[in-house]
């Protein structure tokens, strides 16, 4: 058993977890983030994307001890009061969201990029969400979302 | 889930090699990438993992004076730092075709040595730079050449209460570098065939050429005999036809023939021949 403390969404965490869970399993089971999905469970489809100190990790592949004295945010972080962020309301504009799975990962890896590079070009959006799977939209449309975000 | 282990945080090296002498089952653990896979894959089951990574002699990714990485360093950080891209750009290619962002940002480079996968996409590149290892274990330090290191798939002459402390690159002077790396798929997928590469002509010959070939052979090499056969040869003509010749020749001697040649060998001629 180990202590972490760490940063979630903007707010102090503190948690007693066991060596082997992972920050997927922590943040779902303890903190009810339940925007973190597992899907691979290997670190390919990226639906348990969080960012750790900003920078897009598969929650899946990392062990919760790493988390400790880091920043953690994840989808929860980007809607204030029920107001989606301009990123998620991007999505909804342009039908980049189907059946959902892929989406809040998909969210925080266009989130992490868009606060890099302002206004990325085509092929920035392609590599910034290449570890992302989505298999209903096909892509396009997440990618039309994620330019249009970069225009506000 | 993934099956019980514990996992330990050394703060600094020698905290860390303490623990990695007096533990039993152990595994090192760095980005995790790879080892947390395996582990969920029953493919590896350690009891005691050490995780590298809050280790204070190895915060610091690279110091440019001596060209040392960090075994810490990510491949995010090789392939978008400003001096790696400078002094070591054929390294900065190669780590940032690497996985994805999300893995890229969490794997390390001495992980991607001491996991000694023979699709390791830093590898190639590491040797064209002639990388040596400084290796510690409790009260013992050796250095050894990334080129001898690597053994098999999958093994190296890592022992098992040893460190990759330090991974020092030998920086080339006047020389146009190159990385290119052939998958399935251009994100995610393992690399089926990567190739880096250092040249140096003068007055319309070659000075000095040096190619690593990965995910070819068990062990990723240096094309010793082809880079050899170059030197002095004249740019514009027959040599470089007989060095791809060489190294595709060497790569059947050790594999015997594959299926994979079919498009492989092709592949890595083309790609010679637009390199050289």
């Amino acid at each position: 058993m180990q202590k972490i403390c760490f940063q979630l969404n903007g707010e102090k965490a503190e948690a007693e977890i066991e060596d082997y869970l992972t920050l997927l399993e922590v943040l779902r089971d303890r903190f009810s983030i339940l925007s973190v999905k597992e899907g691979c469970g290997i670190g390919e489809c990226g639906a348990c994307t969080v960012l750790l100190n900003e920078r897009p990790v598969y929650a899946c592949l990392t062990l919760a001890v790493k988390a400790d004295g880091c920043d953690v945010k994840t989808t929860e972080y980007l809607s204030k009061d029920g107001t989606l962020h301009p990123l998620q309301e991007a999505f909804v504009k342009s039908g980049a969201v189907q059946c959902g799975y892929c989406t809040p990962g998909m969210l925080m890896s266009a989130y992490a990029l868009l606060q890099e590079e302002k206004t990325p070009t085509e092929e920035m959006i392609r590599e910034g969400i290449s570890g992302n799977l989505c298999r209903c939209t096909g892509y396009i449309q997440i990618m039309e979302a994620v330019k249009d975000a970069s225009q506000i | 889930m993934l099956p019980r282990f514990r996992c330990l945080v050394p703060k600094n090296k020698k905290e860390a090699l303490d623990m990695l002498k007096d533990e039993g089952n152990t595994r090192v653990l760095a980005g995790g990438t790879d080892l947390l896979v395996d582990i969920r894959k029953y493919t590896c089951c350690p009891e005691t993992l050490i995780d590298i990574t809050r280790i204070r002699e190895f915060k610091r990714p690279f110091d440019r004076v001596s060209g040392i990485l960090s075994p810490a360093a990510t491949h995010a950080f090789a392939s978008g730092s400003g001096e790696i891209k400078q002094d070591f750009p054929a390294l900065a290619l190669g780590c940032a075709q690497v996985g994805s962002p999300q893995i890229r940002n969490m794997a390390t480079i001495g992980g991607n040595i001491a996991n000694a996968c023979p699709a390791a996409d830093s590898v190639p590149p590491l040797l064209i730079y002639d990388t040596r290892l400084t290796i510690e274990s409790q009260g013992e330090e050796r250095e050894e050449a990334l080129e001898g290191f690597l053994l098999s798939p999958y093994r190296s002459s890592l022992k098992r209460d040893e460190l990759i402390t330090a991974i020092k690159l030998k920086k080339l002077k006047g020389y146009r570098f190159g990385f290119k790396r052939l998958s399935i798929r251009a994100a995610l997928s393992i690399g089926r065939l990567s190739v880096a590469w250092a040249v140096k002509e003068r007055s319309g010959a070659y000075e000095d050429v040096k190619i690593a070939v990965g995910s070819c052979t068990p062990v990723a090499f240096r094309a010793r005999e082809a880079e050899m056969f170059l030197k002095e040869k004249p740019v514009c003509g027959g040599a470089v036809k007989e060095a791809e010749e060489m190294i595709t020749a060497g790569i059947r001697e050790k594999t015997g023939e594959r299926p994979t040649h079919a498009f492989k060998l092709p592949i890595l001629r083309n790609i010679l021949t637009e390199a050289l």
